[in-house]
């Protein structure tokens, strides 16, 4: 037996009108109704690795091409683990009654969750693009009606950067099908060589402006540490452990599988990007005071790292682009964790700023052991999911982009600004407002639990994900 | 198999968690016991012989969904060695270790955390691991696992500002190491296409000379930091402020050992790279800073630290002078009497109280039965005869020439000075607080002053399990006369009291120079990097404000020039009447 990608569309479909209807007839508690299903898509994943994903395909307007198909590549898996997963494990944190409990808040949830997985198997550009925006718009609105502080602003600000990322992919795709008269990406994966090369470079430029903006990289990051830090902590994950994946797999995909030969043009500028990118970012995060602030330019500079990975693979040397997949799906779990914990922090202490905490390991033990935790894993310490997608990056960019090692300078500023948010934060004496800080209710314990779980997983035996790349 | 000596260290170090707090320092000595007989029967069966066992930690196939399919990426293999050096390391690291879990019986009797030996455990199986490795990948691993277990033991009492700052000091410096460490790593590996040290060092004439050069600086830089050598040595002292059975087992055999050993591993790269003159240099730096920095410290840790960083120091000059069976055996020696010295000083904090060696010898400790290990254990530092060191510095000198050993009886005498310094301070008076024996510190205390009067006789037996050069020549009489000479001075300024002036005007020169010490330097550095993260930060900020101006310009001019499209035909032919009178004034204009 097959499970037929057509699933990943049909459960969380199934769960958002049972949210209607639910929120028409009342009864069942629309976070009950949200997991429900996503856990259903879950297990439908860990089922399809077992016994293999098969395609679904239906043609909508013959001349355009325009076929509602389904289909697994190369790449698909290590993304689907991180796109079905993470998600799941985040939306455990908003409480029952909280802020966020809202049928709507659910129904933006599980429609992003629907689109970017499937933007991951979509074997049509334009059904690409068609999730690829609707994730875009969930996010959006999620930041705009669920955030906090200046989320209107944030939300604007985000939705303009990533339309103009929207609007380049499509020129992108049009010329795609201008020249090979196609927009299924199997027979792009033939028929690419034969696109004119002034035309490939366009091509290539236009998917690389979106990802940049996606994933991000500097400058083009703008829109981030506000829209990080205004969206609901849920939307907050989603957005750094998946929707900055889609740059990623996007760029893997147009600039490393359909036009090498574009991308070893750019490589050596781009590179040099990358590193800028993890260096501007590491020192920027190191002067925040807010830990979610400082959270969401830490995973900049991660991004910066996978992009450094996925810039500089080339046909002779693919660790880079294996380690850069590594990484996205370790930082996927990483950075959930870490964002977890600061919405935990926010709760249980009222406050993120982090020179108002102080001595917390004392009343938060188990926090504090996953925040260590989590915060060893990030800065790369091996055994846990970060090293492997690191070292494998320097493997493949060194030989190429010697100068590559600077961004290691990034890891050691990381190294300081990450232990001196533990020793502020859960080192040093308590002061006294914070006396009555209760630890982490089981529940939070059972979310970091299953992130570090799989941190622990993807470290110790790094041959899942690579494995993983083989499974189609 | 020689992994499996990780296995009941390991073991214990997992299980201290969900066990009773009461069988956690059980359960942390019986597991190293177990890795130590371990170690002990394999150093047994395994003598002389060499064998590497690999393990393949993850492959790398590539599926490309282009025209080229199933790319096989080089495999990560991490592999162990059982020569007798790392077995030699083996025994000694659990030994060691073994004896400061005693220790820790005694001192952390009323510590409520258990989390001290899962610690414990996790830092000893990341030393064991790492002298066992024979890929540097894996050496890389435990030498993470060793980092990062140190700085969770380091600033253990957490909820004091001075530990978790001197933790985080410790783990930032020591973590330039690493980055240069893996550094060198990746440029191995692209060279030479493999973690394995032996296949590496095997063809080191297939590396480009100067990318030999970069990668053995790099690994002498992590070297370096590990080891606590000039100018990385601000962490260990920093580190002092960790419990005492953790500044005994990161000062004897295990964290700033992995230094040194690293060192030993590379040997043969650093040599090809002709580098050894450089560890030479900052060997004699270090050395002359350790012994004057220890010479004007008060906390009877801190000055056993500067002793550390100086006979750290002297491992380097042997390695320099090409004799890592030289280093090796004063690793061993000093692995001895330092852990003891640290005892000692332990067993004193417990008892009177502090650390400060000034008060100590108010309160006086002179009639205890520390008196005698403490003798042997400074003694031992100087290496003066019949102790360990004495023996071990005939291996460091032999490969020194006249200029070496010219300077070196120049460190003598300083090293002499200081470490007699602080016996004589801490114990010049009788006092009336009775220290008593407990067998948590007399056995460790009493077993290592053992075996740093009778091991030096080792010395004569030790090219039999790892080649070693040693000479007793003119200038290790020399250098023992300088000692004696120390110790006289010392005796003379600090026991009787002599010289005042000279010792005062000394400790005053000290404290101005305090002004412009290094670790303020180091700050200074810091806060440098901080505030210009800072500015950034402020860029960044300008630059997401501009943006998002821009954005509200947006709103704002819609909001505005929505009131034009009102959908009032008049207004509408109002401003196509305005529009054709500007054109035809503007054509007029223009023509």
């Amino acid at each position: 037996m097959i499970i037929s990608l057509i699933g990943f569309l049909v459960l969380p479909a199934i769960g958002i009108i049972s949210l209607f209807i639910n929120l028409s007839f009342g009864g069942a508690k629309p976070r009950n109704i949200t997991i429900a299903s996503m856990l259903a898509t879950t297990v439908l994943f860990v089922l399809g690795l077992l016994l293999g994903f098969g395609g679904f395909s239906v043609t909508v307007i013959k001349p355009l091409d325009f076929s509602f198909s389904l289909a697994t590549n190369s790449l698909s898996v290590p993304f689907l683990l991180l796109a079905t997963i993470v998600p799941l494990i985040a939306i455990l944190s908003v409480k029952r009654g909280s802020e966020g409990d809202k049928t709507l808040f659910y129904v933006f949830y599980l429609l992003a969750y629907m689109s970017a997985i499937l933007v991951f198997v979509s074997e049509n550009l334009i059904l690409l693009f068609v999730f690829w925006e609707v994730t875009v718009l969930s996010l959006f609105f999620m930041i705009s009606l669920f955030g906090s502080g200046p989320a209107r602003r944030a939300g604007i600000k985000f939705l303009i950067f990533t339309q103009f990322g929207s609007l380049t992919l499509l020129g992108a795709f049009i010329l795609v099908f201008l020249y090979t008269g196609s927009f299924s990406l199997s027979s792009l994966f033939i028929t690419a060589a034969s696109i004119p090369s002034s035309i490939s470079y366009i091509i290539f430029v236009f998917v690389l402006i979106t990802a940049m903006i996606k994933m991000p990289v500097f400058p083009l990051h703008e829109w981030l540490p506000d829209a990080y830090v205004s969206a609901p902590n849920p939307g907050t994950i989603f957005l750094s452990a998946v929707m900055s994946k889609l740059g990623g797999y996007i760029l893997l995909l147009f600039g490393f599988e359909l036009f090498p030969s574009v991308l070893a043009r750019f490589s050596v500028p781009l590179v040099v990007l990358g590193v800028l990118t993890v260096i501007y970012m590491a020192f920027a995060a190191s002067a925040q005071r807010d830990l979610k602030r400082m959270l969401s330019y830490s995973s900049v500079m991660y991004m910066g790292l996978i992009f450094i990975g996925i810039v500089s693979v080339s046909s002779s040397s693919l660790s880079a682009g294996a380690g850069s997949v590594m990484l996205m799906v370790s930082h996927a779990f990483v950075i959930g964790a870490l964002f977890t914990m600061s919405y935990a922090l926010l709760l249980k202490s009222g406050t993120n700023d982090m020179s108002k905490l102080g001595g917390l390991m004392k009343s938060m033990p188990l926090l504090s052991f996953f925040f260590v935790f989590a915060v060893f894993a990030t800065l790369g310490v091996p055994g846990l999911s970060n090293f492997v997608g690191e070292l494998l990056i320097f493997i493949g960019a060194y030989s190429s982009f010697p100068f590559v090692l600077v961004s290691l300078a990034g890891l050691l500023i990381a190294t300081n600004y990450y232990l001196s948010a533990v020793k502020r934060i859960f080192f040093g004496a308590m002061s006294k407002t914070l006396r009555k800080v209760t630890d982490i209710s089981p529940l939070d314990v059972l979310q970091l639990s299953l992130f570090s779980f799989f941190i622990l997983l993807i470290g110790l035996f790094p041959s899942i994900i690579m494995n993983s790349f083989a499974i189609i | 198999m020689l992994f499996f000596v990780l296995i009941p260290i390991l073991a214990s170090a997992l299980l201290i968690y969900p066990l009773k707090k009461r069988l956690a320092a059980v359960t942390a000595i019986t597991g190293t016991a177990g890795s130590l007989a371990m170690s002990a029967y394999y150093l047994y069966t395994g003598f002389g012989k060499t064998a590497v066992q690999a393990y393949t930690w993850m492959t790398l196939p590539y599926h490309l969904a282009s025209s080229i399919n199933l790319i096989a990426v080089p495999s990560m293999i991490l592999s162990v060695v059982s020569d007798n050096l790392s077995l030699f390391m083996l025994v000694l690291v659990s030994f060691v270790s073994l004896m400061v879990l005693f220790f820790s019986t005694f001192y952390m009797k009323k510590e409520p955390q258990k989390r001290f030996y899962a610690e414990m455990s996790f830092f000893i199986f990341s030393m064991l691991g790492l002298v066992m490795s024979n890929s540097l990948l894996l050496f890389f691993i435990f030498w993470e696992f060793v980092g990062v277990s140190s700085y969770l033991l380091i600033s253990f009492w957490y909820s004091r500002e001075a530990p978790s700052a001197a933790g985080k000091k410790a783990f930032v410096i020591t973590r330039i190491g690493d980055m240069a460490l893996l550094s060198a790593i990746v440029i191995l590996y692209s060279n030479t296409g493999t973690f394995s040290l032996t296949s590496i060092l095997g063809n080191l004439q297939l590396i480009p000379s100067s990318t030999l050069y970069i990668v053995s600086s790099l690994v002498i830089i992590a070297a370096f930091s590990k080891a606590a050598q000039f100018p990385f040595y601000p962490w260990l002292v920093a580190a002092m402020e960790g419990p005492t059975p953790v500044s005994a087992l990161l000062h004897s055999a295990t964290m700033v050992a992995a230094g040194a050993y690293l060192s030993v591993l590379m040997f043969p790269m650093l040599e090809a790279a002709a580098l050894l003159p450089v560890l030479v240099v900052f060997g004699f730096i270090t050395a002359v800073i350790g012994a004057l920095l220890g010479l004007k410290e008060r906390h009877s840790k801190r000055i056993l630290a500067y002793s550390t960083v100086e006979s750290l120091a002297f491992m380097f000059l042997a390695i320099g002078t090409a004799n890592t069976g030289g280093a090796i055996f004063y690793l061993f020696a000093h692995a001895v009497f330092k852990s003891m010295l640290f005892f000692i000083g332990g067993v004193v904090a417990v008892f009177i109280g502090t650390y400060d060696i000034y008060k100590i010898s108010t309160k006086g400790v002179k009639n205890s039965w520390l008196l005698v290990p403490a003798v042997i254990g400074f003694s031992s530092i100087s290496a003066l005869p019949p102790f360990i060191s004495f023996f071990a510095h005939a291996g460091i000198t032999y490969g020194f020439g006249l200029y070496e050993n010219i300077a070196f009886v120049i460190v003598s005498f300083l090293t002499a000075l200081f470490s007699f310094r602080a016996l004589f301070v801490m114990f010049r008076n009788r006092g009336k607080k009775v220290i008593q024996q407990r067998s948590g510190a007399y056995i460790p205390v009493y077993l290592l002053a053992a075996i740093s009067i009778f091991g030096g006789v080792i010395l004569f037996f030790f090219n039999g399990l790892i080649p070693i050069a040693y000479r007793f020549d003119i200038f290790s009489y020399v250098s023992l006369a300088a000692t004696l000479f120390g110790v006289y001075i010392a005796w003379g300024a600090f026991y009787v009291g002599r010289y005042r002036s000279v010792v005062s005007r000394f400790y005053s020169l000290a404290k101005k120079l305090d002004k412009y010490s290094y670790d303020k330097i180091l700050d200074r550095i810091g806060r440098a990097f901080v505030g210009f993260g800072k500015v950034i930060s402020e860029l960044d900020r300008l630059l997401s404000d501009s943006f998002s101006r821009m954005a509200e310009a947006t709103f704002f001019l819609s909001s505005k020039s929505r009131s034009i499209e009102n959908g009032d035909a008049l207004s509408y032919i109002d401003g196509v009447f305005v529009g054709l009178v500007i054109i035809l004034l503007l054509v007029v204009v223009l023509v």
